[in-house]
């Protein structure tokens, strides 16, 4: 068994389902997969690699690599998460837990806009669609005061 | 007062040529989006830089930073998590090619370095892209609104 062998592990209660570590793994150790039944986050049992880039990539400090002390099963750890649906067109906008810790990063007076719209709730494109509407509703104004 | 990228949305023809110059500076990856509104309406969206940022404050890494009025972007710090673009209240942070990082309007920084002006202003046909200060873009605008009340009343447009 090579040494520097660790377990990977990761807390299912922290994490938050984002794509940070699958993204900075140099290895391919752990990987994601959107389907429309949610986001599966796979991370393999072990890593052999002569790395932490993703304890530290990891916004919720989910990620632990400690040394290998018994039999690590193969099979690693799979997590499952819930897409939160657009409240206007259903889309998936992101995992219902990135969104829970959005919700205490962003101060609550960011949370609405001017007009009180919950902008944390619509997909990126029915935000842009949200917007322009309220600059042509401007426009009206201007054409047709 | 910060120069920002105003959008006057009353001149623009949804030629779509901004997107295409900024695609063309950025890597082939546009930070401004046209959004048409029921055939009467284009709306040019772009990153606001606002001031506080809802995207600064879900950056972990300090990947999106406040710096000189401007919300700037480190690419070499950005992890790809994507909560930025989940942050965002106007859709404005878009994937980069691979979909391992963000990107967001720069205000062409590069350009700007050499004295020339962001290129979604330089490109647009219609003037409805600026690069100016608030006040400025704002007395600009409610200026030609007035005079376009003024004239109507001169040629007796029934109102």
């Amino acid at each position: 068994m090579p040494s520097n062998q660790r377990q990977l592990v990761v807390s299912a209660e922290r994490c938050i389902g984002c794509r940070a570590c699958a993204i900075v793994c140099p290895a391919g150790l752990i990987t994601l997969r959107d389907t429309d039944r949610g986001r599966t986050v796979s991370f393999a049992a072990v890593c052999e690699e002569d790395c932490d880039l993703c304890v530290g990539a990891c916004p919720t400090e989910a990620i632990s690599l400690p040394p290998v002390t018994a039999v690590v099963s193969d099979g690693g750890t799979e997590l499952t998460f819930k897409m939160q649906p657009c409240s206007e067109c259903g889309a998936p906008v992101t995992t219902v837990e990135m969104l829970a810790w959005l919700r205490v990063a962003i101060p609550s007076e960011m949370q609405t806009d001017a007009e009180g719209q919950k902008w944390l709730d619509l997909c990126p494109r029915c935000r842009q669609q949200v917007e322009a509407q309220r600059v042509a509703r401007e426009g009206v104004m201007i054409r047709w005061p | 007062m910060r120069r920002l990228i105003y959008a006057d949305s009353e001149r623009c023809i949804d030629c779509s040529a901004c997107e295409v110059a900024c695609e063309r500076v950025h890597d082939g990856v546009t930070n401004v989006t046209v959004v048409r509104v029921e055939d009467r309406f284009a709306v040019p969206l772009l990153c606001r830089h606002c001031d506080p940022a809802p995207c600064v404050a879900s950056c972990y890494t300090g990947a999106l930073a406040t710096s000189n009025g401007m919300v700037g972007f480190d690419a070499a710090l950005c992890t790809g998590c994507g909560l930025c673009v989940a942050a965002c209240p106007f859709g404005v942070i878009g994937w980069t090619a691979d979909g391992r990082a963000v990107h967001q309007c720069d205000l062409c920084a590069d350009r700007q370095a050499v004295g020339q002006e962001p290129v979604c202003v330089l490109t647009c046909p219609s003037e409805a892209l600026s690069y100016e200060e608030y006040g400025d873009f704002v007395s600009r605008v409610q200026g030609r609104a007035a005079v376009n009340v003024l004239r109507a009343g001169q040629l007796g447009v029934r109102r």
